[in-house]
């Protein structure tokens, strides 16, 4: 049996936007949830997403290892961004844009 | 689950105390809510550790079943 946590780290680690979420990206099933799915659209960015409505263990294994109960949780380049709150405020401030420039996913313009 | 406005409050203040704390009913149900926390225990923390340390205070309470609650934490200016 793959170790779920193991799974989770290797994930995080290939994929530059990975984001733990309640529903799917075309049906999120949380308004939290929903707003991350749009920060990225409007940033034009994809992203990795995985339903923990879906997988009780997965939702199970995020929150010990983040010590973090609640969905969704956003990595970026392999970081735990936290939820959310978070994302929106870095959204809104310009951290964010800041970050994926950085971190060469988005160009610094856009 | 909802839980009264009141109640949330009276949670945080005990285990943030001398925190400035307001509390918004997002959608009227007592279920939504966002909670602005401004506390001296969050010194040196980044954002993810300060909604860490709000999420571990409410872990085993009635505000861990709320089923909205949106964090917005700072230090006191």
């Amino acid at each position: 049996m793959t170790d779920i946590k193991t799974t989770i780290e290797q994930t995080v680690a290939t994929n530059p936007i990975v984001v733990y979420m309640r529903g799917t990206p075309q049906q999120p099933r949380c308004g939290f949830s929903a707003t991350v799915v749009e920060i990225f659209k409007r940033l034009d960015l994809p992203f990795t997403a995985f339903n923990a409505d879906a997988d009780d263990t997965l939702w199970e294994t995020l929150s010990k290892m983040n010590d973090w109960p609640t969905m969704p949780q956003i990595y970026i380049g392999g970081e735990f961004m936290g939820g959310c709150d978070i994302l929106k405020e870095m959204y809104l401030n310009g951290e964010l844009q800041q970050l994926l420039a950085d971190k060469g996913l988005i160009s610094p313009a856009a | 689950m909802p839980l009264p406005s009141d109640q949330l409050q009276r949670i945080i203040a005990e285990r943030f105390p001398d925190s400035d704390i307001r509390i918004e009913d997002l959608a009227g149900d007592n279920d939504h809510y966002r909670l602005h926390i401004a506390s001296a225990a969050f010194a040196g923390k980044n954002r993810v550790q300060m909604h860490q340390m709000v999420f571990a205070a409410i872990r085993g309470t009635p505000a861990e079943s709320i089923h909205a609650l949106s964090l917005v934490t700072s230090q006191p200016k």
